[in-house]
C-alpha cells in the first residue's frame, strides 16, 4: 500500500495518540502510516523521538500482580456449590427403644395368651369329634387310603 | 482443568465449580487490579474496587448473557467504580498543567529509575479520569482500541483524542516533577 493514502497530519496524530510503534496503530491505517513514515522520515523524526521517550517510560512500568490475600478473598466471595443434602434417619433415641419395648411386650403377651388358647381349641375340637363318634386318627388313615 | 471458553468458565463458576472460579480470578483479577491501581493511585482502594468488581461479577453469573464479553464487562464495572471513587475525592483537584513542553527535554533522563516509576504512577493517577483510563487500558494493559473504547463506552475517535491528550499531559507533568 502506498503512503499517499494517509496524510502527514494523520500520521502525526497517530504517533501522538499511540506512540512510535506503528504496530499499535489502528489496523486499517497501519500499513499506510508505516509506508509514509518510511518514505519521509524527516517529517516525523521529532514526533517519533518524543513518542519513543514516552513509550520507554510507559513500557518500564512494573506489572501489577494480584497478591495472595486478595486472590483468596476473591475466590472466597464466589458462589459456593449447592450443598448435597444427604437424608439421614436421625430419630430421637426413645423412638426405636420404645418400638423395641412395645414389640417385646406384644410378642410376650401374644405367646402367653395364644398358646393356651390353641391348646384349648384343639382339646375342644377333639372332644367334639369324639362326642360325635369320630376317631380323628382313624379318619386321617382312611382319607390317606382313599387317595 | 481446561476450559473451552469464558462462557464455559462462567457457566461452571455460576454452579459453584471452584476450578472455574479460580480460573476467572487468575485470568482477570490482575488486569482489574492494575486498572484500579493506575486510576486511583492507591493500592488499598484498588483492592477494594477489585473485590467489589468481582462481587458484582459473581452476582451477574447466573443470568449471564452469552454474547457479552466478560473481560469488557468486568473492566467497565471496575472503571465505573473508580470513577465513583474519584468523584468522591472532592479535596483532590487536578492541577491544570501546560500541555506544550519543550520536545527536546526528555523526562526519562531527568529522573532515576525508581523515581521514574513512582512519578509515572503518580502522574497517571492524577490525569483527568478518562485520560488515565484510556492510557492505562491501551498503553499499559495492551487492550485494542476497539476493546478500550468499548470498556469506556466511547467511540474509537474519542479514545484516540483522550490518548493523545493523556500522553501530552503526562509528559508535561513528568517534566514539571523533574524540574521541581
Amino acid at each position: 500500500m502506498s503512503g499517499q493514502m494517509i496524510s502527514d497530519a494523520r500520521v502525526l496524530a497517530l504517533i501522538e495518540a499511540y506512540g512510535a510503534d506503528p504496530d499499535i496503530f489502528p489496523e486499517a491505517e497501519r500499513v499506510a502510516a508505516r509506508a509514509r513514515m518510511t518514505d519521509h522520515p524527516e517529517r516525523f523524526a521529532p514526533a517519533l523521538e518524543a513518542a519513543r521517550q514516552m513509550d520507554a517510560l510507559l513500557g518500564g512500568m512494573p506489572e501489577i500482580a494480584t497478591p495472595g490475600h486478595l486472590r483468596s478473598a476473591l475466590i472466597a466471595s464466589a458462589p459456593q456449590p449447592a450443598p448435597v443434602r444427604k437424608f439421614s434417619w436421625k430419630l430421637p433415641v426413645w423412638i426405636p427403644a420404645g418400638a423395641l419395648a412395645s414389640l417385646t411386650v406384644g410378642l410376650f403377651a401374644g405367646m402367653s395368651v395364644a398358646q393356651p388358647a390353641t391348646t384349648q381349641d384343639e382339646q375342644a375340637e377333639a372332644a367334639v369329634y369324639a362326642s360325635l363318634g369320630f376317631d380323628t386318627y382313624t379318619l386321617d388313615l382312611e382319607e390317606e387310603a382313599l387317595q | 482443568m481446561a476450559f473451552s471458553s469464558d462462557l464455559d468458565r462462567i457457566t461452571r463458576a455460576a454452579a459453584g465449580d471452584p476450578a472455574a472460579v479460580s480460573s476467572l480470578v487468575d485470568r482477570y483479577s490482575s488486569g482489574v487490579l492494575a486498572l484500579a491501581t493506575r486510576m486511583l493511585g492507591d493500592a488499598s482502594e484498588a483492592e477494594d474496587v477489585t473485590q467489589e468488581t468481582f462481587l458484582r461479577a459473581w452476582k451477574a453469573l447466573p443470568g449471564w448473557e452469552p454474547r457479552a464479553k466478560f473481560s469488557t464487562w468486568l473492566h467497565r464495572v471496575a472503571l465505573n467504580l473508580c470513577y465513583d471513587r474519584l468523584r468522591k475525592r472532592r479535596e483532590v483537584t487536578m492541577e491544570i498543567l501546560p500541555e506544550r513542553t519543550d520536545p527536546a527535554m526528555n523526562p526519562a533522563e531527568l529522573l532515576d529509575q525508581s523515581q521514574r516509576v513512582r512519578a509515572v504512577e503518580d502522574a497517571i493517577s492524577h490525569l483527568p479520569e478518562r485520560q488515565a483510563a484510556a492510557l492505562t487500558l491501551c498503553a499499559l494493559q495492551g487492550h485494542s482500541q476497539a476493546e478500550a473504547a468499548d470498556i469506556m463506552d466511547v467511540s474509537v475517535e474519542a479514545l484516540e483524542s483522550l490518548l493523545a491528550r493523556a500522553r501530552r499531559t503526562l509528559r508535561a507533568s513528568l517534566l514539571e516533577r523533574a524540574a521541581s
